[in-house]
């Protein structure tokens, strides 16, 4: 063992003579490195990504074209189904259905969903289908609470008025007070959503419910009694003008006014039944909450307690969103730290060992 | 060379002089991968790989962990390593011929000595001749040797201290 940078006399003779004739580099190669390095080793042209997908662009741009058109007719498609209201007519503030508009839901534009799969056969009245019909008829109802603050209570109130009027419905009942509302609307039913979507602007919604009853059944069973009821009237009309004695025209003139009297009940049975298809229920609570939102067409008054609220909402929102990102990063760079000291510890025993190996 | 190198960003690390460092350590570089690898064109080729590395890593450069030499031969000897772990290429070193005719005896005497332990440096194994070179033909002192080695300076003593003595003996043998 020696101090460090001393070597015996017999050894040190040796460093000198392996001083004294290092080897030495070629003076060409020398010369184009001083080169090289005066111009700070320039990096050889990178091969551009595209030049890559070279061969493969013939392919590409047609590749891309479709699936642009796919993605704007499939975003199309998406904002036709999301507007609802598109194809519905504008009957607005009509309470009483008539015949007529019956007549124009069952062609399948404004009525409850229509589907094609065949229905069990119901008690009264058969199935959907045994009278060449197979729609379906569905009771909409939907429920929605929503919070206002005490003192936009009354314009939203006003608010939820406005709405069933615009989408052609219309107020069953209603109830208003400083404490809230309660609201029973009939709403088209091919309207509801957008209902919904325009009542919760006005509030924050504590609670939104949906829900449907299909009464297909009834509604069949109700147009079969309607017609075989017809049906009676008419061969009473002909047994009438058959009739060749006083006796006879006034005992079929009495069937025929018990027969009329039913098909009135009859057809108002129907009609009810269709309207409970074409109109949906929906009840509207309002709640009176000091937190609750402003509603939508406020007169413009953000007070500085909103915009704290706001501004509070929003930290709270970006620290959320900061805290999902660090618990996706954490553990990302805790195991890409371990890779790198493993991969660097492993570079190191792999040259060491190709040292020894040479 | 007539430029000066600047490293790739305008604020270099403290202490380091790229331009100088590689104009002191160019020949000394060389020096030592050649006699690591046995291939003048490995060696080129290594060289300039290390300077280039050393180049771009300039802002990576710590003083606190050793001089810009130590540094240097580092990255030069993780190169060296890397070829010799490729394994592309065999030894081709070819020594130099001792022009003892136009010398005097003496020169020509030492001059033959000199070959004489250039010979058995090439016969010895790559660590020998690593820490050999590293001394003597990169002029690193124990302290740098250990910080190229990675090991103690005490430690680099001894594997040096070992190296030479089987240097002596390969010589002593040959004679």
């Amino acid at each position: 063992m020696t101090a460090p940078d001393t070597l015996p006399p017999e050894l040190a003779e040796l460093g000198e003579l392996l001083r004294e004739d290092p080897p030495r580099p070629d003076a060409k190669w020398a010369r184009e490195l001083d080169s090289r390095a005066a111009a700070g080793f320039p990096r050889p042209p990178r091969r551009s990504p595209w030049a890559v997908l070279k061969p493969a662009r013939r392919f590409l741009v047609p590749a891309v074209s479709f699936a642009c058109v796919a993605l704007l007719v499939v975003g199309l498609s998406t904002a036709d189904l999301s507007s609802d209201d598109s194809g519905g007519s504008s009957s607005a503030g009509g309470a009483a259905v008539s015949e007529s508009s019956q007549g124009s839901e069952s062609s399948g534009d404004t009525a409850a969903p229509a589907s094609r799969r065949p229905l069990s056969a119901d008690s009264a009245g058969g199935s959907p289908g045994s009278d060449g019909r197979d729609r379906r008829y569905q009771v909409r109802n939907a429920q929605l609470t929503l919070a206002v603050r005490p003192r936009d209570v009354e314009k939203t109130a006003a608010g939820v008025l406005r709405v069933a009027d615009v989408r052609g419905g219309f107020v069953a009942s209603s109830t208003v007070s400083d404490e809230g509302g309660t609201f029973e609307l009939r709403i088209p039913t091919a309207r509801l959503n957008g209902a919904l979507a325009d009542l919760s602007k006005l509030g924050k919604v504590r609670s939104r419910t949906q829900s449907s009853e299909d009464i297909t059944a009834e509604s069949v069973s109700a147009r079969g009694r309607l017609r075989e009821a017809q049906r009676e009237r008419e061969g009473l009309l002909r047994a009438l003008a058959n009739a060749t004695t006083l006796n006879e025209t006034e005992s079929v003139k009495a069937r025929l006014r018990t027969v009329n009297d039913r098909i009135a009940t009859l057809r108002a049975a129907a009609r009810r039944v269709a309207n409970r298809a074409a109109y949906a229920n929906v009840s509207v609570e309002l709640v009176s909450e000091r937190s609750g939102a402003a509603p939508v067409g406020d007169d413009g008054r953000w007070t500085p307690g909103d915009a704290l609220r706001d501004a509070v909402r929003v930290l709270e929102v970006a620290a959320g969103i900061a805290l999902i990102v660090l618990a996706l990063l954490l553990p990302l760079a805790l195991l890409g730290g371990v890779g790198a000291l493993a991969a660097r510890g492993l570079g190191h025993r792999r040259r060491e060992r190709a040292l020894d190996m040479a | 060379m007539s430029a000066t190198l600047e490293p790739p960003t305008s604020a270099g690390p403290a202490g380091l002089d790229f331009d100088a460092l590689y104009r002191d350590a160019r020949d000394d570089v060389y020096a030592y991968v050649v006699t690591l690898l046995h291939s003048r064109a490995a060696a080129e080729d290594v060289t300039a790989q290390a300077f280039e590395r050393a180049f771009r890593k300039a802002r990576s450069y710590n003083p606190g962990k050793g001089g810009p030499r130590a540094w240097l031969f580092g990255i030069a000897r993780n190169a060296a390593l890397d070829e010799l772990r490729r394994g592309k290429r065999v030894a081709t070193l070819v020594a130099e011929p001792v022009d003892a005719a136009a010398a005097t005896d003496e020169a020509a005497e030492r001059a033959l000595e000199r070959a004489a332990v250039r010979d058995a440096l090439a016969g010895l194994p790559p660590r020998d001749r690593e820490v050999i070179a590293l001394k003597f033909h990169a002029g690193l002192d124990n302290a740098e040797l250990a910080a190229v080695l990675g090991v103690s300076v005490s430690n680099a003593g001894t594997q040096l201290h070992r190296a030479m003595t089987k240097l002596r003996k390969a010589v002593d043998d040959r004679s």
